[in-house]
């Protein structure tokens, strides 16, 4: 299949601070890849120039091969990537349904055929809050499946996920799971920021572990369960022996 | 946005109807000195909106907006007096220069945010107001500096955009700002007002999801300037005298943005609101206590400002809808007891 994202040697320095220290790694396209790592590890750091929100200090990121290293956001959005943020950003004076819109205005200019895309996209979903509930009213979790909707309308191929679970109960884990799920099905690549290990170890093909902006290790959920250095480093012993 | 804004409209929609009416019908009954009032709420409604198109929309504070109403009414001015161009014509092209010159200001000033973009934009009005009364000619075209433009009178020629009676470039003005709600209403209801209230909102988060953000600021500012100009010469055709100091003035541009902040940023009728609020407040004071206490009316400006402020940041109009919605329903229910709240 080959990757649709790469990493070469890319490190972010804010001032002094190492957020992303020398990174390299590629994600293969199709598949669903969980990248975790303790607070402050850069995960959101690695999101943010993946999307081209700001370029990183060194190293180059290559999308469908192409070098994208100094590409804008905007531009990264029309090619096919969209992202969710870590602190969700609704439009608030929106509703729901709107929300979606904006997403899927990407592709088309009339409003009827962007509304009728929206209202498949609440519909796949699965939100229950309603259409035209105004975004700034709705609970934690409806943030994240709008987060998760509005990207998802602008019908990308590489969809980057940051903490979409965190806030979240068991019961609505699980449906958020089945989401991903849901969303790899249709051919789109997934890369899931999560702090909840047991879920992403059940939900991705492949574990990225993060530590001080460097890569730690990454494999498949039992390589990496069974990694020394991620088990002294991030997971902890208990974590080994709950396997 | 949409949705819930018709609903609310369209629910208070005998009270709007009653107001458009007597925008509508009123001026045709009143006297000369009442007209003129009528005549400049709709003339600041004009130049609101305008500033609401792309300020409104995009939620930064534009202070300079007069510049670009002093541009168009010195372009079909100066189409007319030195080139006998007829202001019909002269309009469009005022419109069309003043738009590009807009877009270009727009370049750099819309890279800066909230404060910056502010003092940019008062900068820039000062700049142009400097400018323009300090220089008589400028690449050959004769700008007559501080005197500014004064256009003869030649009668009542319609060909001239020129009329006898006040109630004639009353309905001319109620012609533009019909033009320039309707615009206004199909942004909003476009994919560029969807963008437009996505980067107000949040611009990380529409960038995020394909919008060029400059881009779609740009246009709104283009189409913004190219309304704003025929107000411009409208201005220029009725006072028949442009003069720079008052035309690209500070007050002018505070002016402007105020009555559409008051009025509802974002909002498709809220300009004319604030407007129908304002200036005949500012009109009455003026010509009440203009003698005695000079700046009265300024200062009850501020009053009405920092109360709008404090009670209803987002501006009157929804409050004001809301308002007239239950008085609707109210009356109503007195007719038909059977009508049920909450209807849809
Ligand atoms: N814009 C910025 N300016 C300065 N420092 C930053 C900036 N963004 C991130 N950092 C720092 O870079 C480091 C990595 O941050 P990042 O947000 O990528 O971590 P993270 O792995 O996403 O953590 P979390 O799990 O808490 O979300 C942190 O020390 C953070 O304080
Ligand atoms: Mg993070």
């Amino acid at each position: 299949m080959g990757e649709i994202i790469r990493l070469e040697h890319v490190s972010k320095k804010f001032g002094g601070l190492v957020a992303v220290d020398d990174f390299s790694g590629e994600i293969e396209t199709g598949s669903i890849v969980g990248l975790i790592g303790p607070n402050g590890a850069g995960k959101t750091t690695l999101f943010n120039m993946m999307s081209c929100t700001y370029p990183p200090t060194s190293g180059k990121i290559f999308y469908k091969g192409v070098d994208v290293t100094k590409a804008r956001t905007d531009t990264m959005a029309a090619r096919g990537l969209a992202r969710t943020f870590q602190v969700t950003k609704p439009f608030g004076d929106m509703t729901v349904v709107e929300n979606f819109m904006v997403g899927a205005f990407l592709h088309t200019k009339d409003r009827a055929t962007a509304r009728k895309q929206a209202e498949e996209i609440y519909d796949y979903i699965g939100m229950s809050c309603g259409r035209d509930k105004p975004a700034n009213e709705t609970t934690t979790v409806d943030r994240k499946k709008l987060e998760i909707g509005r990207a998802l309308a602008t019908k990308p191929e590489l969809l980057l996920l940051d903490e979409v679970m965190a806030g979240c109960n068991p019961q609505e884990k699980l449906e958020l799971v089945e989401t991903c799920r849901k969303i790899q099905k249709c051919g789109i690549t997934l890369v899931v920021i999560e702090h909840d290990i047991k879920t992403i170890m059940t939900l991705c093909e492949k574990i990225v572990i993060l530590h001080r902006g460097a890569k730690l290790t990454e494999g498949t959920p039992e390589q990496v369960a069974n990694d020394p250095r991620a088990i002294s480093a991030y997971l902890g012993e208990d974590y080994h022996a709950g396997c | 946005m949409n949705t819930k804004e018709h609903s609310n409209f369209f629910q208070g929609k005998v009270f709007a109807i009653l107001g458009l009416l007597i925008l509508l019908i009123v001026p045709n009954f009143v006297d000369t000195n009442v007209q003129i009032v009528f005549i400049l709420i709709l003339f600041y409604a004009l130049c609101a909106s305008c500033w609401n198109i792309v300020c409104g929309f995009v939620g930064e504070l534009s202070l300079g907006h007069a510049v670009f109403l002093g541009v168009g009414a010195y372009i079909s001015s100066l189409l007319l007096m030195d080139c006998s161009l007829s202001p019909w014509i002269g309009m469009f092209i005022a419109a069309a220069i003043t738009a590009v010159f807009g877009v270009i200001v727009g370049l750099p000033c819309f890279r800066l945010h909230g404060p910056y973009f502010a003092l940019t934009t008062i900068a820039l009005g000062e700049l142009i107001r400097i400018f323009v009364e300090n220089n008589e000619t400028v690449f050959g075209i004769n700008l007559r500096g501080a005197m500014g433009l004064v256009l003869k009178q030649s009668g009542n020629q319609f060909i001239a955009f020129e009329f006898a009676n006040k109630i004639t470039y009353y309905y001319v003005l109620v012609a533009l700002v019909a033009v320039t709600i309707l615009v206004t209403w199909l942004i909003k209801n476009s994919k560029l007002g969807f963008y437009l209230t996505a980067i107000k909102s949040d611009p990380d988060a529409a960038e995020s999801l394909g919008i060029k953000l400059t881009k779609y600021k740009l246009i709104a500012m283009g189409i913004s300037c190219f309304l704003i100009s025929f107000a411009g010469t409208f201005y220029a055709q009725y006072f028949r005298y442009v003069g720079p100091s008052r035309i690209f003035s500070h007050d002018m541009s505070v002016q402007i943005a105020l009555i559409a902040l008051v009025g509802g940023q974002g909002t498709v009728f809220g300009p004319l609101m604030g407007a129908c609020l304002l200036v005949p407040i500012t009109e009455f004071l003026s010509e009440e206590f203009g003698g005695t206490l000079p700046g009265l009316h300024l200062f009850i400006y501020g009053i009405v400002m920092i109360l709008v402020v404090l009670y209803m940041p987002r501006g009157i109009f929804h409050p004001v809808t809301k308002l007239f919605k239950s008085i609707e329903a109210k009356l109503f229910s007195f007719g038909k007891k059977s009508v049920q709240k909450g209807e849809k």
